[in-house]
């Protein structure tokens, strides 16, 4: 069945359902008990406009460090730069070498992007992973903090708790965040608020999110990769078969290492964990 | 403002079931739809301002519940541990999908309870889109997401649904359970 036959099941089966009457009373008889509503709500419509215009119209220089980022991520892929990395153990060497710090590579696939390359940048000193999708590229630049630290300048926005200053180019959006030791700073063709969104988030993943790395002997890895990406939880895979090996990276809140073991298992697929890094 | 607020009234009233089941369909729960139901409104009629004339109310107002249920789920999320069930059930569920002649086998309540059994991030995308209409952006605008996680929160959702469908159609299908 595809997608638009789905869509008309739905529909023929859901719709038309009428709503409890109380609750349909409930809900109307609670907006008349509001009569200073409207008031307020143009009082605060007015005041909200003279702010926004006033903050519209003060002009707000690029920091230096965002303008770099704009340009990198523009001119996209290895650049006078070292070679690009694909698995998750080249992504974490290439970040320490970078950073000289052990820094774990934003997990994104709940924003449905996929890490393709990182690459060093010896006189930026920062490391610049690249993320993709079928549709957008989204950057990510990397750099020490005690080498640089949060530009100001832009627009403050807090997702979920999660402090972000924003600017924008044209049509690309940069978001900067400091996450203790380092400091990252986002860029892709989005809007401001969508791109602090995907940020954000990633910045409340970064606790939860694991790597572990899983032996599967004598299996191919074609379908334990195919297995695992349509597992609740699991933000990426990556199949080494020349060590028969497949790195796993997941969230923590949504599913254990022994819940992974599990749905392989169920599949007939042993599989052994040899912890973080293979190690 | 009095015949403002009887404007909202009215145009609230002849969408009033559409926004209380996309609530009870996006949080799974009466007591949430209820609430969340009642947000929107009081919301809507914050922003009634704002409303063109003439355009599509009910997907207004669907964006302004969006928003209220994206908020409730944020603050859920961090509460709620993984769930051995979910990892397992997404894997076997996904395996077969549905079938036009698999219909014969399922009542509308099995297709809400199958709804009611996706993550809530997809079940939010696909009753948005796909139950009610709204544009794969108007859904990310509403949300709060990237449109990219839109689209693979349908995908995966999709397919879900499909499997988790199928399998309720087999189980009736096994004891003879035909509903046309």
């Amino acid at each position: 069945m595809n997608d638009d036959e789905l869509r008309r099941v739905l529909q023929n089966a859901l719709g038309g359902r009428r709503a409890p009457e109380e609750v349909r009373a409930r809900v109307l008889s609670r907006l008349r008990r509001r009569p200073a509503l409207l008031w307020a709500a143009a009082a605060a419509a007015a005041v909200s406009l003279a702010v926004g215009l006033t903050l519209l119209l003060r002009p707000r220089p690029t920091p230096p460090l965002i303008e770099a980022a704009f340009q990198q991520h523009s001119r996209g892929l290895v650049d006078e730069h070292a070679a690009g990395a694909r698995t998750p153990r080249e992504l974490a060497e290439i970040t320490f070498e970078a950073l000289g710090q052990s820094v774990q590579v934003p997990a994104l696939r709940d924003a449905g992007f996929s890490p393709i390359q990182a690459h060093r940048c010896p006189p930026t000193g920062w490391v610049h992973v690249i993320y993709a999708n079928h549709w957008l590229k989204l950057s990510c630049f990397m750099v020490d903090a005690a080498k640089a630290a949060l530009p100001r300048g832009g627009r403050r926005v807090v997702h979920a708790g999660v402090e972000t200053e924003v600017y924008e180019r044209g049509a690309l959006s940069a978001v900067a965040v400091r996450d203790g030791n380092v400091l990252k700073v986002w860029v892709a063709d989005l809007r401001r608020d969508q791109l602090a969104a995907v940020a954000g988030d990633a910045e409340l993943k970064r606790s939860q999110v694991r790597r572990v790395v899983l032996t599967v002997p004598g299996a191919s890895l074609r379908p334990v990769e195919a297995i695992l990406l349509g597992t609740v939880g699991v933000e990426d895979v990556w199949p080494e078969a020349s060590r028969g090996e497949v790195s796993v990276l997941y969230d923590g809140r949504r599913v254990s290492l022994n819940e992974i073991e599990a749905v392989l298992a169920l599949n007939g697929f042993e599989a052994t964990s040899l912890g973080r890094d293979g190690r | 403002m009095a015949r403002w607020r009887s404007e909202f009234e009215a145009l609230l009233r002849a969408h009033f079931d559409a926004l209380y089941f996309a609530a009870l369909d996006m949080s799974g729960n009466a007591a949430d739809a209820d609430d969340l139901t009642q947000e929107a409104a009081v919301k809507g009629l914050r922003r009634f301002d704002t409303f063109v004339p003439g355009t599509d109310f009910k997907a207004w107002m669907l964006r302004i519940l969006a928003n209220t249920y994206i908020d409730l789920y944020r603050r859920r999320r961090r509460e709620r541990p993984a769930g051995t069930e979910d990892a397992v059930e997404a894997l076997a569920e996904a395996v077969a999908s549905l079938r036009p002649a698999d219909l014969e086998f399922l009542l509308p309540e099995d297709i809400a309870a199958g709804l009611g059994r996706l993550a809530d991030e997809q079940r939010a995308a696909i009753v948005l889109v796909d139950l009610h209409g709204l544009t794969n952006q108007e859904a990310a605008d509403a949300l709060g997401w990237p449109l990219g996680t839109v689209n693979s929160r349908l995908f995966r959702g999709r397919a879900q649904l499909k499997g988790i469908l199928r399998r309720a159609a087999d189980d009736h299908r096994a004891i003879g359970k035909r509903v046309t």
